[in-house]
């Protein structure tokens, strides 16, 4: 898989791991998905919807999500959750991304110094 | 439009999951993208667009790669090249030759001056937007069909409209910056193709000088009613004369006023009888204000249609791929184990 890491071994792209943040806090459908990603990234990161499933399918075929059936009052929607594999991945992809932060602030300190 | 139609390009497993929901989310967004502002709807559908391609490459390469199925995408590609193959020889072969007789006609420097014909422009371009509508109505054309007997077939089977509207894309009038028009016209019988050429550049002309007359005939109008305005205006300017001599109030003012109107009527009818001695030498060699430089010519060999031959080849090797690829995905198919 190519934008989807193996065993959490490669950075994820910033478009699924916005996708996958989007996802943390509840279940969302693919507009909402939409719309978020641009909301968390300040309006940096427009997917387009070919770029959004494209991520969702490998997401799913990952089983770092799972899609289910929206009840609403007036249309059936399908909407995205976050499987535990996703929730560790993220977790994983969010401690790399610290830990790259932490050696990139302790650098430039040194350099300022 | 354009969206749903790349939406179909996708695999079916994952057309059937998905392409109902990103059509939903695609609407949403464009509706969001619209209402904002022009520019951002243009970026909006360039991403869109972008988007769906780039996604739709990364899904073939999925089904073909991981599927382990590039041989079915040779036994595509195979199919496809056959079909072409195929199409072009049905094309080649199998459909009726198409003759095209061309002539050239071209604006001839008028024998009256441009002056004298107002709104008269020797550019072709005006020429053929002038007669072009006449020379392909339904009524010029429906002569042309009944005078030649063209599409004897094609009117026992379809209505006479649509034989009109496949004569039109058989004729062809295109017009260089050379000041030329060449008319084409396309038949299977090559010499018919040459008669109805011949007609059209012949109706073309005739049409020209018919208008030519017109122009003409409008000019002596207007050079004869400014004359003859003048020449009552001098009547008057005498009359007025007269009376101011008989009552004793004779001026300097009258005076002048008769010599200035006799002077405009000598004038313009001096202008006028130049006018008429200009029409006169133009209408004994009114023909040629459009020339024709090539007569219709005779076609010797059918002309090939090679964007009908691409198209209607790759339409039938694109069906014949998909079809191949089918056929091998089901023979593919592992049998169910028989139950003892």
């Amino acid at each position: 898989m190519r934008h989807v890491a193996d065993q959490h071994s490669e950075p994820l792209t910033e478009a699924v791991f916005l996708i996958l943040l989007s996802l943390a806090p509840e279940p969302k459908h693919g507009y909402a998905i939409m719309k978020d990603v641009e909301e968390i990234s300040n309006g940096r990161v427009k997917l387009s919807t070919g770029t959004l499933y494209g991520a969702l399918r490998r997401l799913l075929e990952s089983k770092w999500i799972v899609r289910f059936a929206e009840k609403e009052a007036s249309r059936d929607r399908q909407a995205y959750r976050l499987t535990s594999n996703g929730q560790a991945a993220m977790t994983a992809e969010t401690a790399r991304m610290k830990s790259l932060t932490r050696v990139a602030a302790s650098r430039m300190a040194e350099g300022q110094a | 439009m354009i969206y749903r139609a790349l939406l179909r390009l996708y695999p079916t497993s994952i057309r059937e999951q998905f392409a109902e929901e990103m059509l939903a989310v695609h609407s949403s967004a464009r509706e969001r993208a619209r209402s904002a502002s022009r520019a951002s709807y243009l970026r909006f559908q360039v991403r869109e667009i972008a988007g769906i391609l780039f996604d739709l490459a990364g899904a073939f390469r999925l089904i073909a790669f991981e599927g382990g199925s590039m041989k079915r995408l040779k036994w595509i590609a195979a199919g496809g090249l056959l079909g072409l193959l195929a199409a072009s020889a049905i094309l080649e072969f199998g459909f009726e030759e198409q003759y095209r007789s061309t002539a050239v006609i071209r604006v001839y420097p008028g024998i009256v001056s441009e002056q004298f014909l107002p709104g008269r422009q020797l550019q072709m371009q005006n020429v053929v937007q002038r007669f072009a509508p006449n020379l392909l109505s339904r009524a010029t054309l429906t002569n042309i069909i009944q005078t030649y007997g063209l599409y004897p077939s094609e009117l026992r089977r379809i209505p006479l409209e649509d034989v009109i509207e496949d004569m039109r894309h058989n004729l062809k009038l295109l017009s260089g910056r050379d000041e030329k028009l060449t008319i084409s016209f396309s038949y299977p019988d090559r010499f018919l193709a040459q008669k109805v050429t011949q007609d059209i550049v012949g109706r073309f002309i005739q049409e020209d000088q018919t208008f030519h007359k017109m122009s003409l005939g409008s000019v002596n109008d207007i050079f004869m009613g400014e004359a003859d305005g003048a020449n009552t205006d001098w009547i008057k300017a005498e009359e007025e004369l007269r009376k101011a001599q008989v009552t004793g109030h004779l001026n300097s003012r009258l005076v002048i006023d008769v010599d200035l109107a006799r002077d405009r009527y000598k004038t313009s009818k001096n202008r006028l009888a130049e006018v008429q001695r200009a029409l006169s030498i133009a209408k004994q060699k009114l023909g040629p204000t459009l020339e024709l430089i090539d007569p219709a010519s005779l076609p010797m060999r059918p002309e090939r249609n090679v964007k009908a031959i691409l198209g209607v080849g790759l339409l039938t090797g694109a069906i014949a791929g998909f079809a191949a690829g089918r056929i091998l995905a089901l023979l593919e198919k592992k049998p169910e184990p028989a139950l003892a």
